[in-house]
């Protein structure tokens, strides 16, 4: 009864999960000016409609930039923060901890408000340096949360040992550090690009006419209606977001990564 | 002047090693460039196919689409420090207001703007703050298969109706509070009778903006509600029994338009977009989206002419609620509205 009772619930989730997901991709087949479900007939024309469109092209690649620019900031930016906590005296670590993490309690809509007055102020000309500062400061509690996990169950007497027969910090860092933590760094590397190709509420403070990513452009659309080359572009980057899942699984065993960063 | 160095995506597809160079020395809008902070969907559609290749050529410029609301342009303006980042920005009447109380607008000579004149004097300055491009009406907007057409606004209290009603961050939410807060006893200045007044309703759908709206009278989760007449218009040329209806105690305009700001640039092409925007022609191309004209002089076909809020005798038969009145609640709705009613 009780195996009965949860595939039951885990059938539940599955379908909440997956469920919006394939209505937006079987809803972009409509032949109809709005998506709806199930799709009347079937035409391969809001995806036509795409290729026509090179905006949406053009958001798209911004947001790749973007998402791929950010993950190495954040990724960098978390990891000293992390390698830093974890070096620090208890008694501050707690406070400099939650400091790190402060820009996950802002509502987002608020540090994209002051993100645009900060980069006009100091008269930042390029779009993309807003975005990826903007991405990078919403992202990094993030990699601090992860890696921080992480060096959390390293055992101290790695670097220890390593020091005592001579290694320098750098060599510290390079052999030791850095193989203990990759599960740990790639799993952050995946979730900062997940949060940056999907943020909204910043991006649409620091896009400009010429800058403006995926997430942004969809949500303009969305303004007026559903249309379904929204649905066509969001089936596109689901099934791309899957062939990267799938791609990184068959070469370093995702499984095991998301197993040993836990 | 500094080089032009912009990375474009086909550059950056060519070869990544121009990367770093063209990330970090984006260049500041071009001298020619002309910036238009608009709409999506439709409204940019035609812009973008029918508008911009004419008037670009005609004024040697390049006319770049930033996307938006008019609450977001007016945050950018705001953050500018009289460096605006448009030249030409859409909003609505309710937003027009906050901007002008901030001093976000240029100050334009109206005798320079062309076919002003020809504008209902309802969406011209001074009656709005902004040079008024279209027009909405909020009327009652019903599921026909459902429900005989309303003739009061009090019908929606009727037993057994599903009713859809939009958070007030919406202008039509807003003043559907107003509608009940005035069958309740209060008024435009006086809101807080109309919270009690939507929680008779005995089936409320709650919903947060038109997209919804529209998916719920699609998908029949509503009988009726306070909505755009345009809306119920798109809906019914679907092929969907949805209709609209004008209570006795009257419907709503709600105005939308456009606003050069204080600093912009190439003033004199803004002047003529502006004209360009209050001509028949240019109104014409959006009538057949949906869009009803500001341009009393636009002659539509009869069967257009039946979808749009057209004429001066309807436009003027429309009420045009005190938006500074309600302006100066909306805080303290949106933070009741939390508290009383939860998405």
């Amino acid at each position: 009864m009780g195996r009965l009772l949860l595939n039951a619930v885990t059938g539940l989730v599955i379908v909440f999960l997956i469920g919006p997901l394939l209505i937006i991709m079987v809803g972009s087949f409509t032949t109809t000016t709005y998506i709806t479900f199930p799709p009347q007939g079937f035409t391969l024309h809001w995806y036509r409609e795409l290729l026509v469109m090179g905006d949406l092209l053009d958001a798209t690649i911004t947001s790749l930039i973007v998402a791929a620019l950010t993950s190495v900031a954040a990724t960098v930016i978390g990891t000293l923060a992390a390698l830093a906590l974890a070096q620090t005296e208890a008694v501050w670590r707690e406070q400099l901890r939650l400091f790190a993490i402060a820009p996950l309690v802002f509502p987002t809509v608020v540090t994209g408000v002051a993100l645009y007055d900060f980069v006009r102020g100091i008269d930042l000309e390029s779009v993309y340096v807003a975005l990826v500062i903007g991405h990078t400061l919403i992202t990094v509690p993030y990699v601090v949360r992860n890696v921080g996990a992480a060096l959390g169950g390293l055992d101290p007497a790695l670097s220890e040992a390593a020091a005592g027969l001579g290694a320098g910090w750098v060599r510290i860092g390079r052999e030791v550090l850095v193989p203990a933590l990759a599960p740990a760094l790639l799993v952050s590397v995946l979730l900062v690009f997940i949060v940056s190709f999907d943020q909204v509420s910043i991006s649409i403070f620091l896009a400009d006419s010429d800058t403006t990513p995926l997430p942004v452009r969809i949500y303009n659309y969305l303004e007026w209606g559903l249309d379904p080359r929204v649905a066509a572009i969001s089936s596109i980057t689901i099934v791309m977001a899957y062939a990267v899942v799938v791609a990184v699984q068959r070469l370093i065993r995702l499984d095991r990564v998301f197993g040993r960063a836990g | 002047m500094m080089a032009d160095l912009r990375l474009t995506k086909r550059q950056f597809l060519g070869g990544a090693a121009g990367l770093s160079a063209g990330f970090l020395s984006q260049s500041a809008e071009a001298a020619t460039n002309f910036i238009v902070g608009t709409f999506g969907g439709p409204y940019e559609a035609v812009l973008r196919q029918s508008v911009l290749p004419g008037f670009d050529r005609d004024h040697n410029v390049t006319t770049k689409l930033e996307l938006g609301i008019g609450v977001v342009f007016l945050q950018k303006l705001l953050a500018s420090r009289n460096r605006p980042p448009y030249n030409i920005f859409v909003l609505n009447e309710d937003e027009a207001l906050v901007g002008d109380e901030a001093g976000l607008f240029a100050d334009l000579d109206l005798k320079r703007i062309a076919n002003l004149s020809q504008i209902y004097p309802a969406l011209q300055p001074p009656a709005v703050k902004m040079y008024g491009t279209m027009l909405f009406e909020l009327n009652c907007v019903y599921n026909a298969d459902r429900m005989a057409a309303p003739t009061s606004w009090t019908d929606l209290w009727q037993k057994g109706l599903k009713v859809g009603v939009a958070h007030p961050q919406n202008p039509y939410g807003l003043l559907f509070l107003m509608v009940a807060a005035e069958m309740n006893g209060g008024s435009a200045s006086n809101l807080g009778p109309g919270f009690a007044q939507i929680k008779k309703i005995e089936n409320l759908k709650l919903y947060k903006g038109v997209v919804d709206g529209i998916q719920l009278f699609r998908t029949g989760e509503i009988d009726v509600g306070f909505f755009y007449r345009n809306r119920a218009v798109e809906l019914a040329d679907e092929g969907r029994p949805i209709k609209f209806c004008r209570p006795k105690e009257g419907t709503f305009g709600h105005r939308s338009g456009i606003q050069v700001p204080k600093g912009a640039t190439n003033i004199d092409v803004c002047y003529d977009w502006v004209s360009m925007c209050m001509t028949a022609d240019y109104q014409r191309l959006f009538a057949a989206h949906y869009y009803s004209p500001s341009n009393k002089t636009l002659v539509l076909p009869p069967e257009l002419a039946a979808k749009h809020i057209y004429g001066e005798a309807s436009v003027n038969a429309l009420r045009f609620p005190d938006w500074k009145v309600l302006n100066a609640q909306k805080s303290e709705v949106y933070e009741r509205w939390e508290k009383e009613f939860t998405l």
